[in-house]
């Protein structure tokens, strides 16, 4: 019992010295911290530069679109390729009729009569003579004088193997003849004769012994020559021969010019041409009587039907030209020429296959728009066909026929008359004529990024002195009147028609123009609504570059370009060679052109409106109300500014959730705003002159920031209020300079609350 | 007479202990009786608190053998205030204005300079053994010890509790903080022998005075150093000035071995390059020098008076059992030093961060989105490195003086002592340690204590377990009931397996 008592009073002691021992309870407490630090330290800003101005001009939004002069004043130079649509459609057509060709034979020319070996036939001496047959009489033989009893008739025509007949219509034949009689002959008389009818006589004179002689026979119109064969007789004087007695040789006959109407006979390469025209086309394009003019083909072709030769000859060579056809370099050399030769040579009482030609690159020269052709043919020589197939019957009038077509004809290239045409510059989804300005396939669209970047953020600036250029450059020979409709569209919906109506007229398109089917929403655009100017014509395969300037006296660009339009709806028609002159045309017809917006910054802004809309999840913004351990009880951004920058900005801040509602405003709508004043400006030049000091305070409240957390997205909002004179009270149009800076310092002071465990 | 004079010089020593501290090797007997153990703590553990009671038998067989003989572990420091914690930061508190003064001044006091540490210490006994023997005893004894520690002043709190408020550092705040951390092992050879054997002493009879000796041989693990000092101000905005806040700080790191080097080599780098990161070069560091930083040596000393004095009747006492034994003792620990000495440099930085918006050429988001990289790379790791020739830690040296006193089952003991530095959880402030043992069914150690001073507020102690003659199994914790002046303290300790023949 002593020891339990013992024992008890031990762990009693202990039990109580432990018991006031201290033990760490939960951490439960909210920290509180406040944070105050400068941000930016009087850092100056460009008003337009690179990194660390105002507006970054080096970004791809406004590249290029700020240009700043001499006295750094800052102009908006935009320029963007903008599209007329297409001029395609002032290219002629052009076709060409199609040409049969028919080119007769005609007459047909006799020469070599034999293949011949220098004699077709003899009279002997002693048949001329009248003596017996075999008298034989030597040379020195005395002989007195005298004449032929008889004529001796002398059958050539067995030995004319060229020559079977022919109805002739002129010329005549030569025989050749050789005194080999031992006889000087005063005279010697040849009749020819076809068959038994005398053709003609004709006579030698003083023949001597051995001379070579000549008698030649002409023919009229209609006389038939066949079986040919000549009476001969001979007179001469007393003499002594001179060789022994022999005979008057006919050594060869031969055509002299002798042309038949129709002949069978071994024949001469037998040549005949024709020539004729096709008709090109005149309806909307003419060449005019000027020879240098012509429509360069960038397509097409020709067609050669198959030459039916219907001459018992066949054809060595049939050339079809076309003087007017004429390949690069367009000479007259270059002239397009189809042969038919060799194995393609088109056969007698036959025909050729069938040519086609590409005329790509072709130019046509027509003369009052008349294609020339040639046909050129040489026929066979059939004296030098085998024996079995030398004579040949032909006649006068038969032939070789073909015809011409062309087909698929595409101008790449014309200098004449083009037709006056009335053509739609845009795509025409219906083909109807009609192109509407709001129909997305037809109007072309020129998108200003630059331009549609400022204008998604601002809005009733106040421009002075705009300008809108067209900067083309076209290569069509003719001139070009254009009807235009320009609609800038901002984006916030804006709508403005470029017009030059009310102004000096310079562009004004009047009533009765021919502007109808230019529609807006499915009607009509009003004249008002349309811009009209015209293109000159550029020089003969050259290019023509102009500038065409929208400004304040011919045009209303003032509203056009306040309202920033970052897209340009293009829809227009144009009126081509309206006089009928003559130019030149290619395809394609270039017509670049580039859209320039010139803008000074010199603007009055007195509630012109800046607005910015950015992401901005601030989910994490800590928070009471989504059980944040942590939240910002007092934020407050104080800003101190210098400005000289002659623009002063009113400055919002609107907070919205995800639903588009907005969570808070700063400053809310019964604060003050947040000024930025601007600075003085210059009454001389319309420059900032005195920067305007200050200091803005953003502050909000714990209840604001307890909503923050719901926010998505923050608009800034900016009032733009242009600056004034010292000591004036009227608004004047203030010149922005790149240089012109604005100095910030920036200090933010945040309490944060963090809870520690609390329950 | 020469005895009477040892017992009288060592008496005289006590007032003189009363204003110092201690960091005294914690046993589950010495922790769950107040911390003390000078004049009781028998066995290997004796090393390490009074190598002379290696002679004292306390009812114990004569060889005690320990695997994983011993762990004990203790944090504490100012820095634990667990009442100005419990005041404060546990109440739903909103730590502004003048509650968070008073917070500030609960933990840290008034002046802005002030330093609150908290530490932390764990020694491990992997083996020991003791053989006890009737005139000298011999053990042998390893010890693996961490110490660490961190600080910061008051400045330091306040930043983490203002901010960067210009109304609290409108003129320089002091911010500092600090580190370390120490650890070697031991290998302790233990001697002890009675002395002097005196038969009746005035009040005492049987009088055995009996003195020891443990030097040690040590070796060091990893040490490191950390202080940085700086100057805050934050400027308050005035017109268009917009204030700044202006960071003056330098700091410095000791460290030694691949740990060393690897700094070193990061900083030859950073040189050529700001960006390097010190994370790859830390991600390097394995421990692989481990043992090979240090060495060094120490030796504990000690002496006891063991007396009969069952012939005195002292009231209460006498109660638990007429047979009664004093001990007083007496004993110098940890005296020695380890010298880290491979590869030691020195890193050391400094220099002036100005954060006033002034961001030059950048772009506003691009400074402020690499305003923390900048200031890593560029200010807080910029440091240059020197080589040293090291660091020579003292040990946590103390001197101790108990008392014990025995009477059947119960066990009142009482100790003095202070430590001559404040390595680990030593201090300078001297403790009281005060403990009583009482052995339920005489191998029932119910053990408590408290501590008074040393690097905490008053601790209180617990302890139980089983104490056989032949073997022990005990455990032992700590804690403070009112941190508010000194902070806090949490030990514990594990006697392990001891087994005794």
């Amino acid at each position: 019992m002593l020891r339990i008592k013992k024992t008890a009073g031990i762990c009693i002691a202990g039990v109580l010295m432990l018991s006031g021992c201290e033990i760490p309870g939960k951490p439960d407490f909210t920290a509180s911290h406040k944070i105050e630090a400068p941000l930016l330290l009087n850092k100056e800003y460009q008003f337009l530069g690179s990194r660390n101005a105002l507006i970054d001009s080096t970004k791809s939004d406004f590249e290029s679109i700020f240009v700043v002069d001499q006295d750094n004043h800052i102009k908006l130079a935009v320029n963007e390729d903008f599209d007329f649509g297409n001029f395609d459609h002032a290219l002629p057509l052009v076709q060409a009729d199609p040409a049969a060709i028919v080119n007769e034979i005609g007459e047909i020319n006799i020469g070599s009569f034999s293949s011949g070996v220098n004699n077709l036939g003899a009279a002997a001496y002693t048949d001329l003579s009248g003596m017996p047959a075999g008298t034989f009489l030597p040379a020195g033989t005395p002989v007195s004088g005298g004449q032929s009893p008889a004529p001796v008739n002398v059958d050539i025509g067995a030995n004319t193997d060229f020559f079977v007949s022919a109805v002739l219509k002129g010329g005549g034949v030569s025989l050749s003849i050789l005194n080999d009689s031992g006889l000087s002959l005063d005279r010697a008389e040849f009749t020819l004769k076809s068959g038994t009818q005398p053709m003609g006589t004709e006579n030698l004179f003083n023949l001597a012994h051995g001379d070579d002689a000549e008698a030649v026979f002409q023919f009229s119109e209609g006389e038939v020559l066949e079986d040919l064969n000549v009476d001969v007789s001979i007179f001469w004087s007393a003499q002594t021969l001179h060789a022994d007695a022999g005979a008057l040789v006919i050594k060869s006959a031969q055509g002299e010019q002798l042309r038949a109407r129709e002949v069978t006979a071994a024949l001469e390469a037998q040549t005949f041409t024709t020539s004729g025209t096709s008709a090109v086309s005149d309806a909307e394009f003419e060449f005019g009587p000027e020879a240098e003019h012509f429509v360069q083909l960038k397509a097409g072709y020709m067609v050669i039907d198959p030459i039916l030769n219907s001459i018992d000859l066949d054809m060595d060579t049939v050339k079809i030209s076309f003087p007017g056809l004429r390949a690069a370099p367009y000479t007259a050399a270059d002239s397009l020429v189809i042969e038919y030769a060799g194995n393609e040579k088109v056969v007698g009482n036959g025909y050729s296959q069938y040519k086609e030609t590409d005329l790509s690159g072709y130019r046509i020269y027509a003369r009052n728009n008349a294609l020339t052709y040639n046909v050129y043919a040489v026929s066979e020589n059939t004296q030098q066909a085998g024996s079995y197939n030398q004579i040949r019957s032909v006649k006068e009038d038969q032939f070789i026929q073909t015809s011409v077509q062309f087909g698929g004809l595409e101008i790449k290239e014309a200098a004449g008359y083009l037709k006056p045409k009335n053509i739609v510059l845009n795509d025409d989804e219906y083909e109807d004529g009609v192109v509407d300005v709001f129909n997305d396939y037809e109007a072309d669209i020129t998108e200003l990024s630059g331009i549609k970047t400022l204008s998604e953020q601002l809005e009733g600036l106040d421009f002075a002195d705009p300008e809108l250029s067209f900067h083309y450059n076209s290569n069509l020979g003719y001139t070009a009147t254009i009807y235009g409709v320009f609609l800038g569209i901002s984006s916030g919906g804006r709508e403005v028609y470029l017009s030059g109506s009310g102004k000096d007229g310079t562009y004004e398109t009047l009533p009765g123009d021919p502007v109808a089917g230019l529609h807006a929403r499915g009607a009509q655009i009003g004249h008002e609504n349309i811009i009209k100017f015209e293109i000159p014509k550029a020089a003969a395969g050259g290019s023509e570059s102009g500038i065409l300037t929208f400004d304040e006296s011919n045009s209303n660009v003032n509203e056009f370009l306040n309202n920033l339009p970052g897209k340009i709806r293009f829809v227009g028609k144009a009126v081509v060679n309206e006089n009928g002159n003559s130019g030149m045309i290619s395809d394609p017809i270039n017509f670049d052109s580039e859209i320039s917006l010139n803008v000074p910054l010199t603007l009055t802004a007195e509630h012109a409106v800046f607005k910015d809309t950015t992401d901005q999840d601030l989910g994490d913004f800590p928070s009471k109300e989504k059980g944040d351990a942590n939240r910002i009880t007092e934020g407050e951004i104080q800003i101190v500014y210098t400005n000289g920058i002659p623009l002063g900005f009113d400055i919002q801040l609107s907070f919205i959730d995800e639903n588009n509602s907005t969570v808070t405003t700063i400053p809310a709508a019964a604060d003050e705003p947040v000024n930025l004043r601007a600075s003085d400006v210059s009454s001389v030049n319309s420059f900032a002159e005195t920067p305007a000091a200050g200091e803005m305070i953003i502050a909000l409240n714990n209840e604001q920031l307890e909503q923050l957390y719901k926010t998505r997205r923050i608009v800034l909002q900016a009032i733009l209020k242009s600056g004034k004179p010292a000591g004036s009270q009227s608004l004047v149009p203030v010149k922005l300079r790149a240089d012109d800076q604005v100095k910030l310092g920036v200090r933010a002071k945040i309490t944060i609350e963090t809870d520690i465990n609390n329950k | 007479m020469n005895k009477i004079k040892i017992l009288l010089t060592l008496c005289a020593l006590l007032p003189a202990g009363l204003s110092f501290g201690q960091s005294r090797h914690y046993s589950s007997a010495t922790l769950g009786m107040g911390g003390g153990g000078t004049a009781y703590q028998d066995g290997y553990h004796a090393n390490f608190i009074n190598p002379a009671n290696l002679m004292v038998k306390n009812n114990h067989s004569g060889i005690s053998v320990g695997l994983m003989g011993g762990v004990g572990a203790n944090v504490g420091g100012s820095l634990m205030n667990i009442r100005a914690y419990n005041d404060y930061l546990t109440t739903g508190k909103t730590i502004s204005g003048q509650t968070r003064a008073d917070m500030l001044s609960a933990f840290f006091g008034a002046g802005i300079h002030n330093t609150r540490s908290a530490v932390a210490a764990v020694s491990v006994v992997p083996f020991g053994i003791s053989v006890r023997g009737a005139s000298q005893s011999f053990s042998l004894a390893t010890r693996a010890v961490f110490n660490t520690g961190a600080g910061i002043n008051k400045g330091a709190a306040e930043l983490a509790f203002y901010g960067l408020d210009s109304d609290r550092f409108g003129s320089p705040v002091p911010v500092n903080m600090g580190g370390n951390l120490l650890s070697y092992g031991e290998i302790s050879l233990g001697y002890a022998r009675k002395i002097i054997h005196i038969d009746n002493l005035i009040f005492a009879k049987n009088i055995n005075i009996y003195a020891g000796a443990a030097p040690k041989y040590l070796i060091g693990i990893e040490a490191v150093d950390f202080k940085f000092n700086s100057n805050l101000t934050v400027s308050a905005p005035s017109g268009n000035d917009l204030g700044r806040v202006v960071h003056d700080l330098n700091y410095t790191v000791n460290s030694y071995g691949t740990l060393s080097r690897l700094m070193q080599d990061f900083s030859a780098m950073h040189k050529l390059n700001s960006d390097t990161d010190i994370g790859d070069y830390l991600d390097d560091y394995t421990l692989s020098d481990f043992g090979t930083l240090a060495r060094g040596f120490g030796l504990d000393l000690g002496i006891t008076a063991e007396m009969d004095i069952s012939h005195l009747y002292i009231p209460v006492i006498n109660f638990f059992g007429k047979n009664k034994t004093l001990r007083l003792s007496m004993s110098l620990t940890d005296m020695g030093y380890i010298n880290f000495n491979k590869n030691a440099s020195e890193m050391r930085a400094g220099g002036t961060v100005v954060i006033d918006g002034d961001i030059g050429d950048s772009s506003f988001e691009n400074y402020y989105d690499t305003l923390a990289d900048s200031l890593l790379n560029n200010v807080y790791t910029n440091f240059d490195t020197q080589k040293t020739e090291g660091t020579k830690y003292s040990l946590p040296g103390m001197y101790n003086f108990g008392g014990s006193l025995t009477a059947g089952r119960l066990m009142l003991a009482v100790d003095y002592g202070f430590g001559f530095n404040r390595t680990g959880t030593n201090s300078l402030r001297s403790t009281l340690n005060l403990g009583a043992q009482y052995r339920l069914f005489g191998f029932v150690p119910l053990r408590f204590g408290t501590r008074i001073g040393g690097y905490s507020s008053a601790a209180y102690t617990a302890g139980i377990g089983l104490d056989f003659n032949f073997l022990e199994l005990t455990v032992a914790a700590s804690v403070v009931n009112n941190s508010g002046r000194h902070g806090s303290s949490l030990a514990a300790a594990f006697s392990g397996v001891v087994i005794r023949f």
